[in-house]
């Protein structure tokens, strides 16, 4: 066999294991919390003022368990589970939102997810990586170093104290308006695409505006190094114009600088419940939070099922397109 | 033999600012005059820190800050037979008009001078492109190729990738690169330092071989005296930022006159010689603050009162020898 294609079957092998391994962690983590959805169905229909007896109780609470899978031996749930997700595909009912399935709730909430948190991402890479770029090589040394202690100052603090600092400046002293859309009535995919877009605009704008920090401070760091390099020295005094230094100094520096793009991009399936939750986003994050609260096993495994996966590839594909971009990382083989 | 580097007085250093105000000059090239002739080497000799690396920037032309010129000028007489002050010329000016066709460099030899994304065929390319030349693509790879040859390198070497040559092919890419447009003066800035003997015997040859060929100058750094006895015609030996002799390679080896170059001479191995060879004790001076009169005089053991007291005179002895020291001046 080709070593090429040996490789990659190995690493799409090892890829499959850290699904599997991932899965299984997240299914004994939620089999370990300390309640169940029976338990928080039945807590809830008493503080409504419903009287049971004991006797009602624990018939009810037979039935739930019998209805959601969940009396069966952990083994036996284990084995279906993987049963499930591995074979037939399906990722059975929620228990908050029964008898919804997992597949549709998820399915609804992952394309709002992923247009938010992917177009976050990759701006903010875009926006933090140009500037740093550019502040590493600017004659405006005062401009960039000014740039620089925004970036070092805001970078600690937690997203949600910025996000609602901005959104109390934003509403209260400069009293603007946020952007929002109407819920009209929507024909196509298009028109809701749409509808997506303007609904993730605001969350958007804060996302980008607190999210450049890292890989500016980052980028800033690698091209001011990069700068002093023998072989940008060297390019200089062979004549090189200021233009092909700086494009050397860019391509060169934004080797280390991939990594974090591909794994920011893995993260938009985990969704954000902070942004979310803040924004009132209907994601994948604002779903994850009610089904930790809820319970609901099918829905908390699906979720972190498509994050597992999410990741596997990614550092699949940084594995396989790195030799790509940099030719001192070799696939085997390869000579 | 005519004059095609005329440095007169050339004086400069690094300008360092500490901690915004303070300013610390490192006086790195001291009041230095030499002439470069066509169809010749000049060696410049001395130990790390005595500003010949800093020299040959200047000469080059790559004055960026920290480095300064603070006086003197540097002539470059061009193909055309007038001659241009450098030091005068802006860093545009000279990427278009002097560098690599005028005057070629040859870095030191380090693991990374070469861009590790470019293959060695595309480093090539790029400087073509940095002087605007539009050649014909198969007509550059014949060319690269000849010149792979001429070099003894192996020619897949021209689809390699730098990390993927040792660092003797480096260093031979690297030269090739340097006289790719037959430049008529080349500045070698200690070339061979980081390979083994072996390899820098070739590597030495190779750029002597060029040289003859094409009858260009070459200006050579190298701390290490049998380079210079191998390579030069003239060597200028510098100490603290002073040329304090120059002379025919052959009459210096024979009869250095400075202290320093006795010095430098005397701790060479030489066939059947047993004794234990004599180290120079001391330090070079700190260039931030040098000492006065004389800048050898802490460590020169003829030293004299007006050494401590007054710069040496440059004193001429016959045709392309003078020494900077009081002994030869007939006043000491």
């Amino acid at each position: 066999m080709h070593p090429l294609i040996k490789y990659v079957l190995q690493r799409v092998a090892l890829a499959l294991l850290v699904v599997w391994v991932g899965i299984t962690i997240t299914f004994i983590l939620s089999r370990l919390m300390p309640f169940n959805a029976a338990e928080l169905f039945i807590s809830r229909m008493l503080a409504q003022g419903h009287s049971l007896t004991g006797e009602e109780i624990e018939n009810m609470k037979k039935q739930i368990l019998e209805l959601y899978g969940l009396d069966k031996p952990i083994i036996v749930q284990y084995a279906i589970f993987l049963r499930n997700y591995m074979i037939t595909g399906e990722m059975g009912p929620s228990f908050a939102f029964f008898p919804s399935n997992v597949k549709d709730i998820i399915g609804k909430a992952l394309p709002w997810s992923i247009t938010l948190l992917l177009l976050a991402s990759v701006i903010s890479w875009l926006v933090g990586n140009g500037l740093g770029v550019v502040a590493a090589l600017t004659k405006h040394r005062k401009i960039s170093s000014v740039l620089e202690n925004i970036a070092i100052a805001f970078q600690p603090i937690p997203f949600a104290v910025l996000a609602l600092s901005f959104l109390i400046f934003y509403l209260l002293v400069l009293k603007l308006p946020i952007p929002g859309a109407a819920f009209v009535s929507i024909t196509s995919p298009f028109e809701m695409f749409i509808y997506m877009l303007r609904r993730a605009s605001f969350p958007l704008l804060v996302l980008v505006l607190f999210g450049w920090f890292g890989g500016f401070v980052g980028m800033k760091a690698i091209a001011l190094k990069m700068r002093e390099e023998d072989f940008i020295v060297y390019a200089f005094l062979q004549g090189a114009s200021t233009r092909s230094i700086r494009f050397m100094i860019f391509r060169n520096s934004i080797l280390p600088q991939f990594t974090t793009l591909v794994l920011g991009i893995s993260r938009v399936f985990v969704g954000s419940l902070l942004v979310e939750y803040i924004f009132n986003y209907p994601g994948i994050g604002y779903i994850l939070q009610s089904a930790i609260a809820n319970a609901d096993y099918n829905l908390m495994l699906g979720i972190l099922f498509f994050a597992t996966v999410a990741t596997a590839v990614a550092a699949l594909i940084l594995d396989l397109v790195y030799p790509l971009i940099d030719p001192r990382i070799r696939y085997p083989g390869q000579g | 033999m005519s004059e095609i580097i005329i440095v007169n007085n050339l004086d400069g250093g690094y300008e360092v600012y500490v901690g915004g105000k303070r300013r610390v000059f490192v006086h790195a090239v001291d009041n230095v005059s030499l002439i470069l002739r066509s169809n010749e080497v000049l060696g410049i000799a001395g130990e790390s820190g005595c500003g010949k690396s800093t020299l040959a920037k200047m000469i080059y032309g790559a004055i960026i800050p920290p480095l300064v010129v603070r006086s003197g000028s540097i002539k470059l007489q061009t193909r055309k037979g007038n001659f241009v002050e450098l030091n005068k010329l802006s860093i545009e000016e000279m990427r278009k008009k002097i560098w690599w066709t005028e005057i070629s460099y040859i870095p030191q030899n380090s693991m990374n001078i070469l861009n590790p994304l470019k293959r060695i065929k595309d480093q090539f390319i790029n400087v073509f492109k940095y002087h605007d030349m539009n050649i014909d693509k198969e007509e550059v790879m014949k060319y690269i190729k000849d010149t792979l040859i001429s070099l003894s390198l192996p020619l897949e070497v021209i689809n390699a990738y730098p990390h993927q040559l040792s660092g003797g092919m480096r260093q031979r890419v690297v030269i090739a690169l340097s006289l790719l447009f037959n430049p008529r003066i080349v500045i070698a800035d200690e070339p061979t330092t980081a390979v083994d003997v072996v390899t820098q015997r070739i590597i030495l040859s190779l750029i002597k071989e060029w040289r003859e060929k094409n009858k260009s100058s070459l200006i050579l750094i190298s701390h290490d005296m049998s380079v210079h006895a191998y390579m030069d015609n003239r060597v200028a030996i510098m100490y603290a930022g002073n040329i304090v002799e120059i002379g025919e390679i052959f009459e210096l080896f024979k009869e250095p006159l400075h202290p320093y170059t006795r010095a430098l001479i005397e701790s060479l191995i030489r066939k059947g010689d047993k004794t234990l060879r004599k180290g120079l004790p001391g330090l070079p001076p700190d260039l931030t603050n040098p000492p006065p009169g004389c800048r050898f005089h802490p460590r020169c053991p003829y030293a004299m009162d007006i050494c401590r007291r007054e710069v040496p005179p440059a004193t001429t002895l016959g045709r392309d020898r003078y020494v900077k020291c009081w002994l030869y001046t007939g006043r000491g």
